[in-house]
């Protein structure tokens, strides 16, 4: 199911660097919606800004976002869309690792979500069995922020996971330059719950690794393989701080 | 998740007074005081508009709505063709209609229907006439 070097090698030139911006647009969308960057978000975009990495910020970002008209999303979509299946799937998956890195996916992520599953034939069956695969949680219905209700709830919650983490913080792993991370954190990221024993973490790390693989994303161009790496780099962190 | 700037005749960037205003003209919709009176949860709110406002665009584009979907179900205030007539006439908050229907009414929302005889000016209708006997001349000659 990978996809081999003459793939590569039989796509014209024009249609892989369109492909490649498509594909970059919509990830950007997916962490530009919640209207913060986070750490790992922040880092995926610097890298599509090779000459400005580091220097780019927040608002010059947002910017290009906003400056995304409806037009070049549709274009982008409509783009990804005619790839084989094989390619949507490893395409909804970065997306899901994209919407993950707030650990709470916003409604307005959980809303693209559903949108690129649509438009991308795959529907939301088949994104509710990937988000399950990469994230070891159902994928929930969105909130509803109209809803003030809703907020109560979600102060609540939010209190809660920043206790959590704050009580965690001391158990942190430094490996090179990526940020340190707690052992909550960790088990966000293998998608393992609280008494996951050897074996559970064991499975949980063969089957990320399989699906955050190279070969996978290599034809959707350098933008995906970079959010791929760091995404590998970053299930490796987290095995390596719960099994040693 | 409800547009309640479309419900409540506003605009996305309307001022506070103006929110008060259209609250109390519309008490049914008064617990979104709690949203829109909240700054922090107004911002929140309002990247929630502006991303759902353009799927709504798009999966209309794409043609994904077509019939009732999960969007269709959950957010119909974002679907563009159940909100045709409210998106392309602006009106003053006042005079907004069907603000207040329900969900599924505003699925219901009836359009208009075409004329069944059109109404040309009356010197299209008279070249008409002086056309079509003119033509009808010159194939009589050719004919007969």
């Amino acid at each position: 199911m990978s996809i081999g070097i003459s793939n590569l090698a039989g796509m014209p030139q024009d249609h892989r660097a369109k492909l490649e911006n498509s594909v970059k647009l919509l990830l950007l969308w997916v962490a530009a919606s919640d209207g913060k960057l986070e750490e790992a978000e922040l880092e995926f975009i610097s890298a599509q800004f090779p000459d400005r990495a580091g220097t780019i910020t927040n608002e010059e970002f947002l910017a290009v976002i906003r400056g995304a008209d409806i037009d070049s999303i549709e274009k982008a979509i409509r783009m990804v869309a005619a790839e084989s299946r094989e390619l949507r799937l490893a395409f909804i998956d970065m997306a899901v690792a994209m919407s993950m890195v707030d650990r709470d996916i916003a409604v307005a992520e959980n809303h693209i979500l559903r949108f690129y599953a649509d438009a991308l034939h795959l529907g939301l069956a088949n994104l509710e069995k990937r988000f399950q695969a990469i994230s070891g949680k159902p994928f929930l219905a969105p909130g509803d922020p109209s809803d003030p209700q809703w907020w109560q709830q979600w102060q609540q919650s939010g209190a809660h996971i920043k206790s959590e983490a704050e009580g965690e913080h001391a158990t942190t792993v430094d490996s090179g330059t990526a940020a340190p991370m707690s052992i909550s954190q960790a088990r966000a990221v293998l998608g393992v719950s609280l008494n996951a024993n050897h074996e559970d973490i064991e499975r949980a790390y063969e089957n990320l690794a399989g699906i955050f693989e190279v070969s996978r994303v290599e034809a959707m161009g350098a933008a995906a393989v970079s959010l791929t790496n760091s995404r590998f780099k970053k299930i490796q962190q987290a095995y390596w701080l719960l099994q040693g | 998740m409800k547009n309640l700037y479309l419900q409540l005749g506003l605009a996305p960037n309307a001022s506070q007074d103006e929110i008060v205003a259209a609250l109390k003209a519309k008490p049914e919709l008064s617990d979104a005081a709690d949203v829109l009176l909240d700054e922090p949860r107004r911002a929140a709110y309002n990247r929630a508009v502006s991303t759902l406002s353009s799927i709504g665009m798009l999966r209309n584009r794409l043609g994904l709505d077509a019939d009732q979907t999960w969007f269709v179900e959950t957010c119909p205030d974002f679907v563009p063709r159940l909100n045709m007539r409210k998106y392309v006439a602006p009106t003053p908050p006042a005079e907004v209609s069907g603000a207040t229907e329900s969900a599924s009414a505003a699925i219901g929302v009836a359009q208009p229907s075409a004329p069944s005889s059109r109404n040309y000016k009356p010197w299209i209708k008279a070249a008409a006439i002086i056309f079509t006997t003119a033509v009808a001349l010159a194939l009589w000659r050719v004919f007969f």
